[in-house]
């Protein structure tokens, strides 16, 4: 290891911002952004929105999940820029008025969440899976999140609790 | 005891809705004003002479702002001071004459942003001398192997032998004697907040850190005399906590380096580990390798054990020798053979520092142990439940190490798991390549691992009838806030949502010895808080009263109002008195409560001794299919029973038990931190290191079994990290129904399943 890199120490680099305009969580917004900054740093960074999180940075974990125009991506593999004119929705555009979304609710209520990191991007997966198809069968649970992980759970009280969101699961324990 | 409202309910968890609505504030998340970004520069080389290091041209970097290495670090630490107080001396240095793993830490950058700290660890220049390297515990203890460490013949960090009765003598009385060797792999806990330290000194030179670790009193008892500060001049603070399994305890080589930055620089700086650097650096577990003789009669008492176990400490030792111990001593407890006998070695290796990973030290162990009875029931061909009952530790003993055990469920946890996988109905009578096993294990509820092990607690009675908890027990995402609200909310008559509970500042709540031994938090900390809890209903009945002008006997709490036993209309709301305490009599209703368990440190040559109030016991059956074309296992059933003494959060304590499991799945089927020969990582990142998904966890059937501890608060053991125990030698079983072979080298993998099958093939088929 050791020794020099290309260019010159320090070298300042041009401006080659660009403007992005798109909605997130319902709000347009319109900010100059760097072509190579990814969806998650601009979430994070740009407007403050630190519920998408950020675990590995290559797509292998789901925890920087995010819905574009209503389909999860890993929002560490997705540039701001590509996003022009789309519809991003994160966690926290999720609850109406501080009314949760029925998967938040379910989450709460079967014990779905422990250290909590993975779960916003677990939720936004579920919505995806449930705005397509409501009533899921297990197996099509854990299809549709495998590519979320999730240390703590085991899974169980998740898929426990998208299954109940979506109707066809058992109620909680009380 | 009263009939319970609160405690014993599977409430939903007190920070559920941060978590849901993304709102949780992770250290991760923390930004300070005018903050720099630390980046690391590691050893490139397993092993090598550091000859230079030159950081002029880095300095000079536009935006760099501090570099330091291992000239840096402090002068003349107080060594002897740390090995008297924590038994041994963790990592907290650069590397300086020497690099010992790849990975290690030799010079660190702070600047404006991280592309530039990045761009500046390139322009640190590094002599080696690469020296040859070894990652095998065994082959490093082999003559002429590498040797990391000068006062360290054969890189042996530790040793020791101990006997129990007479093990030749057990073996003697024996009808028959199983030998074996079994191994377990190195893997990584792989939290997915990943490793964040943040520094901040404010313009007095008070010293504040950010960090998710493990050991925030620990560290914030120990970095003063490093740093020469003094410790009312030092705090660390945590928020939320991504999940930590135990991966860098005790570790204080961020905390220096984020500190020098941060004086050297002026300005807070912060240092967040990529997910590389979380594989090459933060600890994983130890491989294991355990050579295991046991002695049994035909009627399947087991005589005598012994028990030859061989860990990695890594490249510097510093909590092998305790992760031995703590992994011994259950193993030794959980069945009444009286003649045991242990050698263990810890073994320097050009590897990351090795960190425990749930369950302390137990694992590697306990696969070879539980899978060893397995082994002998087949051979003598006894039902391994059998075994099992003729020699599991009952409750009443006191064990060969010298546990006492003052409850245990484990029949019933066998009985139930059993039970629900249909055991009689189908071992050995399922259709080929389908089969089934099951396991046992005990672990610690809580640990003296140090003179202090107890918890202490205040909680107050706030003047609008709220209720805050102070204490320094930790939540890393287990609950424990939920449990210990709970247990206030139970003695003080409120809802769960009316407790609050404070903010872990290691400069404002009490020190707390942290989840050491089987998640201790709910039996110290919830004895702690109950204690706290009763002593604040004290004080507020002696203020009602006064205000009542009755006695405090002729009160009691109903719908968090203070009530007169014989004449219920004369009552006063919880804030109304506590409103009065605080304002009028200038009085605030705190209660403190201190718990200390009658428990000894374990002799540190012998391990004998009782050590923790309270053992936690667990059984688990599996059902599994193996296709013997692919050597896929299919797990089609897992019952798992824990023994927690008693549940104060049911749906909690099954989500420990389910998740544990879970997580567990991936050192048994499909992980393995892989080393090259030089001594890389070749896979440090979650695209190559395979964690288990939701399609690899089959489903999982929690039972929680309550054997009613006389030591925990409402009868309550710990629950946390006992159910990666037995799962290995449970399935290595189940595998061995279905297809005939056993498997005794973690991961068990599909390749290492065709080979057994091969062979079994080869070994029928041979003439006699």
């Amino acid at each position: 290891m050791g020794g020099g890199v290309g260019g010159g120490v320090g070298q300042d680099v041009a401006d080659t911002r660009k403007r992005l305009t798109v909605t997130v969580n319902g709000r347009q917004c319109s900010l100059m952004v760097e072509p190579n900054r990814t969806l998650l740093e601009f979430l994070r960074e740009d407007l403050g929105l630190t519920g998408a999180r950020e675990a590995c940075d290559t797509g292998g974990c789901g925890a920087c999940t995010v819905l574009v125009d209503g389909r999860p991506v890993y929002s560490c593999l997705v540039l701001a820029v590509d996003c022009q004119g789309k519809d991003v929705l994160t966690i926290e555009g999720l609850a109406v008025d501080g009314r949760l979304h029925p998967l938040q609710q379910a989450f709460i209520d079967h014990g779905a969440v422990q250290c909590g990191f993975c779960t916003p991007g677990m939720i936004l997966t579920a919505k995806a899976l449930l705005d397509e198809n409501p009533a899921p069968t297990d197996e099509e649970v854990r299809e549709a999140i495998a590519g979320n992980i999730c240390r703590c759970t085991g899974y169980v009280k998740i898929i426990e609790a998208i299954r109940a969101a979506g109707g066809t699961g058992k109620p909680a324990c009380t | 005891m009263g009939r319970l409202s609160v405690v014993g309910t599977s409430l939903p968890r007190v920070d559920a809705w941060d978590k849901v609505t993304g709102r949780a504030e992770y250290a991760f998340d923390v930004e300070l004003p005018d903050m720099l970004h630390v980046k690391v520069l590691r050893s490139a080389y397993a092993h090598a002479r550091i000859l230079s290091v030159d950081t002029s041209k880095a300095q000079g970097l536009p935006g760099v702002r501090a570099v330091i290495t291992g000239a840096d670090m402090p002068k003349d630490p107080p060594l002897e001071a740390l090995r008297n107080e924590l038994y041994a001396v963790p990592p907290f240095s650069l590397a300086t004459d020497k690099a010992r793993y790849t990975g290690e830490e030799i010079a660190a950058v702070a600047a404006e942003d991280e592309l530039t700290a990045e761009e500046a660890l390139q322009w640190i220049r590094v002599e080696y001398e690469p020296l040859p390297a070894v990652i095998d515990p065994e082959e490093a203890m082999k003559p002429g192997a590498p040797q990391i460490h000068d006062d360290a013949e054969n890189n042996i960090q530790y040793e020791n032998r101990t006997e129990f009765g007479d093990v030749e003598k057990g073996f003697a009385e024996a009808d028959h004697v199983f030998e074996d060797r079994f191994s377990t792999q190195l893997v990584h806990p792989c939290t997915l907040e990943r490793t964040v330290c943040i520094a901040a000194f404010d313009s007095s030179g008070y010293l504040t850190f950010y960090d998710n670790s493990i050991d925030p009193y620990k560290q914030s008892r120990y970095l003063p005399k490093l740093l020469g500060i003094e410790p009312s001049r030092l705090r660390i603070v945590q928020k939320a906590i991504g999940s930590n399994f135990g991966a860098l305890q005790g570790n204080l080589t961020p905390y220096i380096m984020c500190a020098l930055l941060a004086k050297k620089a002026g300005r807070p700086v912060k240092l967040v580990y990529t997910r590389e650097e979380e594989f090459i650096n933060a600890g994983p577990r130890h491989m294991g390798v355990c050579y295991l003789r046991t002695g049994v009669k035909n009627d399947g008492t087991v005589t005598a054990r012994d028990i030859r176990l061989i860990t990695n400490a890594g490249a510097y030792g510093y909590l092998g020798p305790a992760m031995m111990t703590s992994g011994f001593t259950p193993c030794a407890g959980l069945y009444r053979c009286p003649n045991v006998r242990f050698e263990g070695k810890c073994v320097y290796t050009n590897t990351a520092v090795t960190s425990p990973y749930r369950s302390f030290g137990i694992v590697p162990p306990a696969f070879a142990m539980e899978s060893m009875m397995n082994i002998i029931a087949e051979e003598l061909g006894m039902d391994p439940v059998a075994l099992r009952l003729k020699n599991i530790t009952r409750q009443g003993d006191v064990t060969v190490v010298g546990q006492e055990i003052s409850s245990s469920g484990l029949p019933e946890c066998i009985e139930k798991t059993v039970a629900h996988i249909g055991w009689k109905e189908k071992r050995g009578r399922l259709p080929p390549n389908r089969g089934v096993g099951m396991a046992c294990g005990m672990f610690d509820s809580e640990v003296r691992n140090a003179p202090f092990a107890g918890s202490v607690a205040y909680v107050k009675l706030l003047e609008d009838g709220r209720v805050k908890v102070i204490s320094g027990e930790f939540e890393w995402g287990q609950g424990s806030r939920t449990v210990l609200s709970q247990i206030a909310a139970e003695e003080l008559g409120v809802p769960l949502e009316s407790v609050l509970f404070s903010e872990l500042d290691t400069a404002a709540v009490p020190y707390a010895l942290g989840p050491y031994g089987g998640g201790p938090v709910t039996l110290r900390g919830g004895n702690a808080v109950r204690l706290a809890a009763v002593e604040a209903r004290r004080q507020l009945f002696a203020v009602a009263a006064g205000m009542l002008s009755v006695g405090p006997d002729d009160l009691e709490l109903k719908d968090q109002k203070v009530v007169v036993r014989d004449d219920p209309v004369r009552a006063l709301s919880s804030a109304q008195v506590a409103h009065y305490a605080k304002f009028i009599l200038a009085e605030e209703i705190i209660g403190r409560g201190h718990f200390e368990p009658d428990t000894v440190m374990r002799d540190p040559k012998t391990y004998y001794g009782n050590y923790s109030s309270g053992y936690t016991f667990t059984a688990q059956t599996v059902e599994v299919a193996v296709d013997p074309e692919t050597g896929q296992v299919r797990i089609l059933d897992f019952a798992s029973a824990i023994d927690l003494g008693k549940a104060i959060n049911p749906m909690a304590a099954d989500g420990q038990n389910e998740g544990c499991v879970g997580q567990e799945l991936g050192p048994i089927l499909l992980e393995s931190l892989a080393y090259d020969k030089q001594g890389r990582v070749v896979n440090p990142n979650l695209v190559d290191y395979r964690l288990p998904t939701a399609l690899d966890v089959p489903p999982i059937t929690s039972f929680l079994v309550e054997s009613h501890e006389p030591h925990g608060p409402y009868g309550a053991k710990a629950c946390g990290q006992v159910s990666n125990i037995p799962a290995a030698a449970a399935l290595a079983g189940a595998i061995y129904d279905a297809v005939g072979v056993w498997i005794k080298d973690q991961p068990i993998t599909p390749d290492k399943i065709l080979r057994a099958l091969a062979e079994k093939e080869k070994r029928e088929h041979a003439p006699a």
